[in-house]
């Protein structure tokens, strides 16, 4: 083979990956997150909280990872966004479904501590207030803002003034928060039942020669016999 | 009785309807090669020259080949789908022939059909006018099918297609050792099973190329491009993986300058570009990956 050939042959594939780079549908419409620093240049307005609902990864030898989060505004409705991410951050966030992983408040403080959903809402005065109760001091959201607690999936969890003093304690310490009793993050009580579509898919799909040669069997041999 | 009646008589009017798209060919064929009128329009005898019958009959095999996509729909209504059939195969004949009238000037741009085939007997040029009116009219009925009854679209794919399919055929000088003009001009048979292979092996990739969903037409093209690099990429991997398990001594054997050893080669060539094609046309149009977007 001459050089010529070789030369044409590398020209044609780069000329394929280029093109296929460039023109593939699924890179149009969808951003790149790269670390959380391009996490916040996306997400506009505040006060906002980011929540990670769900993961996935495509490609057999060289994966591509999505992430997809619901962006929830204090003074608007919800938005899903579907974001194209690097493999160091999906691993970095894997544990955290379900859980706020970046929010901005009002005064444009911004902190990527995986908190509780909607963290950035509780104990801020414009939102709601604190209610004494026999549990002691409960978070509760004024009535313009009840839908908070559903988009935010904490519409059953009781927000206390300690959970308030851990979520401030977690953001100083750049330790994450999963609740006093992990109700949050992947192996959570609460995202298990708020956001269920991440459990709903099948991540052990294995394959299992003997079903699929049972199933062979079955479709051949047994249905024929059947309609004789 | 009577509705059996109508339904045969239906048929009969669509069987005179393709007898005169074929008498269109035959006064088509004098527009395009005027100074051959007399020829055609008397009485051909296939025995007399071989080479002729071969040129004209691959034309009308095209054209059968054209119709046999048409499909005739009582149920849409009997006129509206008399005009589709007509409309539909009125284009198809028109699209196939200047098909053939651009690929005839692009493969053949050394060579007059009056020369070649009616004075010299040239076999073959037969042989690659044959391959290319049957490939033409696989590439014809491929882009009808995908494009859906819709004029417009079967306008811009099918121009899509020529460029393509024009395009490949110049591509011919870099894989084969075999040189088409001076072994077109001694009439090389070897030559013409090679080539017959190629254009053979193109139109698979080709069609495999447009064979797939189309939800817009600039993100269908882009496919279809990337599709057609793909086999660009693909096709020069399964001649290599051929040339080395089979061992094969590639090129003619040196001081033979008769035309055996050249029919040989040109066979493997041919064969070669025919089972590449086919083998690149599985790998571009027959491997799914299922959606590309992640599915949330």
């Amino acid at each position: 083979m001459n050089l010529n050939k070789i030369i044409i042959y590398s020209l044609l594939l780069l000329t394929y990956l280029g093109l296929s780079k460039s023109l593939s549908p699924s890179e149009f419409g969808i951003s790149y997150v790269f670390n959380e620093e391009s996490l916040s240049s996306l997400i506009k307005g505040a006060p906002v909280s980011v929540i990670l609902v769900d993961t996935h990864s495509t490609g057999f030898i060289i994966k591509t990872y999505y992430q997809k989060y619901k962006v929830v505004y204090g003074f608007q409705t919800y938005e899903e966004l579907i974001v194209r991410t690097s493999r160091a951050f999906t691993q970095k966030n894997k544990d955290y479904i379900g859980m706020s992983i970046f929010r901005r408040s009002e005064d444009l403080n911004e902190s990527f501590t995986p908190l509780p959903p909607g963290s950035v809402f509780i104990g801020n005065r414009d939102f709601g207030r604190w209610r004494n109760t026999s549990k002691g001091k409960v978070w509760s959201f004024y009535r313009a803002y009840r839908y908070i607690p559903q988009y935010t999936g904490l519409k059953s969890y009781t927000a206390t003034y300690n959970v308030f003093q851990q979520i401030q304690k977690s953001v100083r310490d750049n330790t994450p928060f999963f609740g006093f009793n992990d109700e949050f993050g992947t192996k959570g009580s609460i995202t298990k039942r708020e956001f269920p579509a991440y459990f709903k898919k099948d991540r052990n799909d294995q394959f299992d020669l003997k079903d699929y040669f049972s199933d062979i069997v079955k479709r051949n041999f047994r249905a024929s016999r059947g309609a004789q | 009785m009577n509705e059996i009646f109508d339904k045969l008589l239906i048929r009969f009017l669509f069987t005179v309807f393709i007898c005169l798209g074929l008498l269109f060919y035959k006064y088509a064929h004098v527009l395009f090669y005027p100074s051959q009128k007399k020829q055609i329009l008397k009485k051909i005898y296939p025995s007399e020259n071989y080479v002729d019958t071969l040129h004209v009959f691959s034309r009308l095999i095209g054209i059968a080949i054209i119709f046999s996509t048409l499909e005739f729909n009582e149920y849409i209504g009997f006129v509206r789908s008399v005009l589709d059939f007509f409309i539909l195969g009125t284009s198809g004949i028109v699209l196939y022939l200047f098909s053939l009238y651009i690929m005839d000037n692009i493969v053949f741009y050394n060579f007059e059909y009056k020369d070649e085939v009616l004075k010299k007997r040239n076999a073959s040029y037969g042989i690659v006018s044959f391959s290319q009116s049957i490939c033409m009219a696989f590439l014809v009925r491929s882009i009808f099918q995908e494009s859906e009854h819709s004029l417009i679209i079967l306008f811009i794919l099918w121009l899509f297609a020529l460029v393509l399919f024009g395009f490949s055929t110049k591509l011919y000088g870099y894989v084969s050792k075999l040189s088409f003009n001076s072994l077109m001009i001694q009439k090389n048979l070897g030559l013409a099973f090679s080539y017959s292979g190629f254009l053979f092996g193109n139109a698979l990739i080709i069609m495999a190329a447009f064979h797939h969903e189309h939800h817009d037409i600039v993100s269908y093209c882009i496919q279809v491009v990337l599709k057609t690099l793909l086999g660009a990429l693909i096709f020069p991997i399964f001649r290599a993986g051929v040339t080395q398990v089979f061992q094969i001594q590639e090129g003619p054997t040196e001081g033979q300058t008769t035309e055996i050893p050249h029919l040989g080669y040109g066979i493997y060539e041919g064969s070669v570009f025919l089972m590449v094609g086919l083998l690149t046309s599985i790998i571009i149009g027959q491997i799914h990956f299922g959606t590309i977007y992640p599915f949330f």
